[in-house]
């Protein structure tokens, strides 16, 4: 009887000390990969960052302007270029009848 | 011993031994409860490598289009312990940086007492990867951190510049710069970059093609009281500032830095303190062409108006005895209290940095009052005028300025009734059909404004040689909503065109009108009656000034 409890309890501690263990390292994993995920975060949203930067240095006004000017011969409208929905499906009511 | 003492210890020694281990893991287990239900968590349970940096906030316009951010850069340096072959590595760098000068930075890199040789700061991530993707012996990086503006000169005034620490300088970079250090969502501002963009390009076109010294251009929603735009000729680029040496021209925000005598565009305003005072009617005539002194000075017209003239006529002719003969009727008590609560007299109460404040003349008698009535002896910034202008598409109220969206209530004060606001409108729009602005109309979008060329003060009086010329719009007339004002500062006179505004601030304000209204949602419409601006008799004959 004697020998049997130390050995349950033996074995009880051991399995004890086990467990801490795993618990202790598991969770010290855990912190390291969340750590990891969240430097992860940083990076891309460094990358996000950037490419919204690049986003509107490349759809800047003046450089959109330019190319609509030399490539689409386009410019700023005049008021009599301007049209309302409503207007355009008259017209294009008038030039179908026409 | 006994065996029966056997028999009784050994019972004891296993509770004793459980009772030990169970009591250390209870330990174990109440150390770690506590731990878990007392633990701060502001503070991490693992101190990761690096403290979580807090960015500077972006600033972007209403529409959220990104006008300033922080970024990662790179300094790119050599440790000349570790360099075998600094030529090579110079060679190799000249071919990211085309501009390095290979045998001084050869050099550089060769002198063995230093560890550190900073090659070139600012690097963008992808320049960093290049020179890395190289294997370079003995380079390194630094990272820092970068204020860049990727849209450049656009709304550059308004924004303003910081420091390498991020610290903010002018601007809104100033004005904001604790909000901004704070992080987060980012601060946004009432321009919008389309109208920016229009008022800056026009501001530069009308800056060449009449060989000005500065401008400012300002849009307003006079409903609301957002600064659509806010430009300042010439324009600044904040990613430059470093390099613009001080007292360059265009570190001055011409808009809010400035203070100017403005000139006629004033006249509005005086006729409108006229028909709210009651001192004014329709049915009023003025003989512009009888002389016409105060305190011993004669007032005089650049051409000979008519003897029977209107208020109107006194609009359209720009007409310096009528606008007198009105103020003098209103006294200078009351006209000073009208442009008080127009706003002229005290500083714009917006968040920006470096709004100047107006110069006041030194009391408000026959001459003061005279001179004042059509824009002399009293200085103001654009932005001010723009704001008491802009209380004639409101009908009659001052909304007060605002440059960021902050989402904190507007004040509104009564500077004149409905009435009086749309008197005054039609009699601009009678300006622009037949009078000095005729340069400013936009056919469909019924544009009402006042021209303004007023000598500019030198010591001992007025050089009228050099103008500041300006024009103040609001369109649409029949519905008034948009002020634009354009201010040009010495516009010169060429073959077959003057240098008053109606030559090129009148123009100027047109253009900038025909960009911007259709993107504002006004559509325009053509064959529109105009109405008979003479046709008033009085804005409030039933009531007592307010004045």
């Amino acid at each position: 009887m004697t020998r049997r409890a130390w050995a349950i309890g033996l074995f009880v501690a051991i399995a004890l000390i086990i467990a801490l263990y795993r618990a202790k390292y598991g969770a010290r994993e855990s912190m390291a990969e969340k750590a990891e995920l969240q430097a992860e975060i940083a990076q891309i949203e460094a990358e996000i960052r950037v490419l919204r930067n690049e986003f509107a240095h490349l759809s800047r006004p003046e450089w959109i302007a330019e190319y609509a000017r030399k490539e689409l011969g386009m410019g700023p409208p005049r008021s009599d270029q301007v049209m309302t929905v409503d207007e355009l499906a008259a017209k294009s009511r008038e030039v179908a009848g026409e | 011993m006994s065996d029966f003492g056997d028999q009784r210890e050994g019972p004891v020694r296993i509770i004793l031994v459980g009772a030990a281990v169970a009591l250390l893991f209870g330990a174990v287990a109440v150390k770690a409860t506590l731990n878990a239900l007392s633990a701060d968590p502001r503070r991490p349970a693992v101190v990761a490598g690096e403290t979580a940096r807090v960015e500077r906030a972006d600033i972007v316009d209403r529409k959220g289009e990104l006008l300033a951010s922080s970024i990662a850069v790179y300094a790119v340096y050599a440790d000349p312990r570790a360099i075998w072959d600094a030529d090579e590595v110079a060679r190799r760098l000249a071919l990211v940086f085309p501009d390095l000068d290979m045998a001084e930075t050869a050099e550089r890199i060769s002198d063995k007492s230093r560890q550190v040789v900073y090659i070139r700061r600012g690097l963008s991530p992808r320049e960093r990867q290049t020179i890395f993707a190289m294997g370079l012996e003995g380079i390194g990086f630094e990272e820092e951190r970068a204020r860049i503006y990727p849209r450049g000169t656009l709304a550059g005034h308004v924004l303003g510049y910081a420091n390498i620490d991020g610290k903010g300088l002018a601007g809104i970079e100033f004005s904001l710069d604790e909000r901004l250090l704070e992080g987060g969502e980012p601060v946004r501002l009432t321009l919008d970059s389309a109208v920016q963009f229009a008022v800056e390009t026009e501001l530069a076109a009308a800056a060449e093609a009449y060989d000005v010294e500065g401008g400012a251009g300002i849009v307003v929603d006079a409903r609301t009281g957002d600064i659509l735009a806010m430009a300042s000729w010439p324009a600044i680029d904040p990613n430059r500032v470093p390099d613009i040496p001080e007292g360059d021209p265009s570190r001055l925000n011409r808009a809010t830095g400035a203070v100017y005598e403005l000139g006629s565009v004033y006249k509005p305003l005086t006729i409108a303190a006229g028909i709210e005072t009651g001192e004014l009617t329709g049915r009023d005539r003025f003989d512009l062409q009888a002389p016409l002194e105060v305190a011993g000075i004669p007032v005089r017209d650049t051409h000979t108006g008519p003897r029977e003239a209107s208020a109107t006529d006194i609009i359209v002719e720009s007409s310096n005895k009528g606008t007198v003969a009105v103020a003098l009727k209103v006294g200078g008590r009351r006209l000073e209290a009208f442009y008080r609560k127009a706003g002229l007299l005290e500083r714009p109460d917006i968040r920006l940095a470096g709004v100047q404040g107006p110069l006041l003349p030194p009391r408000w008698d026959d001459l003061s009052l005279s001179r004042v009535s059509y824009g002399h002896g009293l200085s103001v910034t654009p932005l001010a005028f723009a704001g008491a202008f802009a209380a004639f598409a409101a009908d009659g109220e001052r909304v007060s300025l605002r440059i960021v969206d902050d989402g904190r209530p507007v004040k509104r004060e009564r500077v004149m009734s409905a009435p009086t606001a749309a008197i005054v409108t039609a009699m601009m729009r009678g300006n622009v059909v037949r009078g000095t602005g005729t340069r400013a109309d936009v056919a469909g979008y019924r544009v009402a404004g006042k021209t303004g060329t007023a000598e500019k003060p030198v010591a001992g009086g007025y050089d009228d040689e050099v103008n500041m010329a300006s024009f103040a719009a609001l369109f649409p007339a029949d519905d008034p909503r948009f002020v634009v004002f354009v201010v040009l500062d010495d516009p010169k006179a060429a073959d077959g065109r003057g240098r008053t505004a109606s030559w090129n601030a009148a123009p100027t304000a047109g253009r900038i009108i025909e960009r911007i209204a259709p993107g504002l949602g006004v559509a325009p419409v053509f064959d529109v009656p105009e109405a008979d601006p003479v046709a008033f008799r009085g804005a409030r004959p039933e009531r007592e000034s307010a004045l």
